[in-house]
């Protein structure tokens, strides 16, 4: 597992091409609701005054995703044609529950994964009271490859509650080991 | 020879014995990791016409006429570098998977071919055949993983790779596959981690 990474600190990140110029920068994050992945992301000029622009970038056009910077190939994959949807929902606040229907807690952060095939790995969540909560402290939850996600509510399997973990260093194992074991049952 | 030292050098006809200016940047190829020209008073020079550099001075000799081989800037790297967008120097590091890891503060150029042998940051060097990109953001590099295997993901190398990579290189990859403990492991201890 590659370095895990908060969806949210990739905003204001540089995108940059491997010829090293840098035209713009992240705005923000999309999400497909329906899928549980990235579509790609909105962006701006550089700068805190920086416009929004038209042009957008699609995951599938990302060379690489990074903790300093999203690389891309060249500035010919930032097109209108490319800009995806932003009207496609947010995950943050929905609730997460168990195919069991065990409420797990709410979404306030989407986990991806770094590196060449970056993928959306996890949620951070603020737990519920039947599940431990104590209002301050989030906790991490991995996420199957495919889940089924409403504008409400994001359904996981019910032993992803056995690989919770409390912060991000060792969750990359936890997200490894809920995926191997997801793929031993199936 | 470093790029700083060679930034200033004397440009001389050894015809006329004619100082023609100074070199005051030099034109650099990131995919071949090679430096192609110099720019000699808003004209430049190829490093084959000049056939190489002296320690202390760009000699232009053997009946080349100066008017032949200092020519108007043309190729787009050229054009670049009289724009300044070639210029490696402070420029930040960042690799092809979005790490930024410094800044150049030097580059170890080959007097006789002008191959960038290495990119000299603060506290780490780095190969020049890993050069990408030189742009107005950024200087790129290769990842490690993608330099040794020459594939995408270069996950599964073998260890032999990672016995030819520098302690640097394999702190890269362990901060890509974010390898705990990595900040206070040996290079030993790196390659047995990644492998």
């Amino acid at each position: 597992m590659s370095r895990l990474l908060r969806a949210s600190t990739l905003i204001g990140q540089p995108v940059v091409t491997l010829q090293g110029e840098s035209p713009l920068e992240i705005k923000d994050v999309v999400f497909d609701t329906g899928e549980g992945a990235i579509l790609g992301f909105t962006l701006r000029n550089h700068g805190f005054l920086g416009g929004p622009v038209r042009r957008g970038l699609a995951w599938g056009d990302v060379h690489g995703l990074g903790p300093d910077a999203v690389v891309i190939t060249d500035a010919s994959v930032l097109s209108t044609d490319n800009a995806p949807a932003t009207s496609g929902g947010d995950v943050i606040g929905d609730r997460v529950i168990t195919q069991g229907g065990t409420d797990l807690g709410e979404v306030v952060e989407v986990v991806v994964s770094t590196g060449a095939d970056a993928d959306v790995v996890g949620f951070e969540i603020k737990p519920s009271e039947s599940f431990g909560g104590r209002g301050d402290h989030n906790i991490f939850i991995p996420l199957p490859d495919t889940m089924a996600i409403s504008g409400e509510n994001v359904i996981v399997p019910d032993n992803a509650a056995d690989y919770v973990r409390d912060d991000l260093t060792g969750f990359g194992g936890a997200v490894d080991d809920f995926r191997a074991q997801l793929g031993e049952d199936s | 020879m470093r790029w700083t030292a060679i930034l200033g050098h004397s440009v001389v006809d050894t015809k006329t014995a004619e100082t023609v200016g100074t070199i005051d940047a030099l034109v650099a190829d990131p995919d071949a990791s090679q430096v192609v020209a110099f720019l000699v008073a808003g004209r430049a020079v190829s490093w084959s016409d000049a056939g190489g550099i002296g320690s202390d001075a760009l000699t232009l000799s053997d009946g080349n006429r100066e008017g032949d081989l200092l020519h108007p800037p043309s190729s787009d790297l050229e054009l670049r570098a009289v724009a300044g967008a070639g210029d490696p120097l402070g420029k930040r590091v960042i690799t092809e998977l979005g790490h930024e890891i410094g800044s150049i503060e030097d580059l170890e150029v080959d007097a006789e071919t002008g191959a960038i042998g290495q990119l000299i940051l603060a506290d780490d060097q780095i190969k020049g055949s890993r050069l990408i990109g030189i742009g107005s953001f950024a200087v790129m590099i290769s990842s490690p993983s993608r330099a040794r295997t020459g594939d995408a993901d270069g996950a599964d190398a073998d260890a032999d790779g990672l016995d030819s990579l520098s302690r640097a290189e394999l702190y890269e990859l362990a901060q890509e596959r974010d390898v705990v403990g990595r900040s206070s492991m040996s290079k030993e201890e790196l390659i047995e981690a990644l492998s």
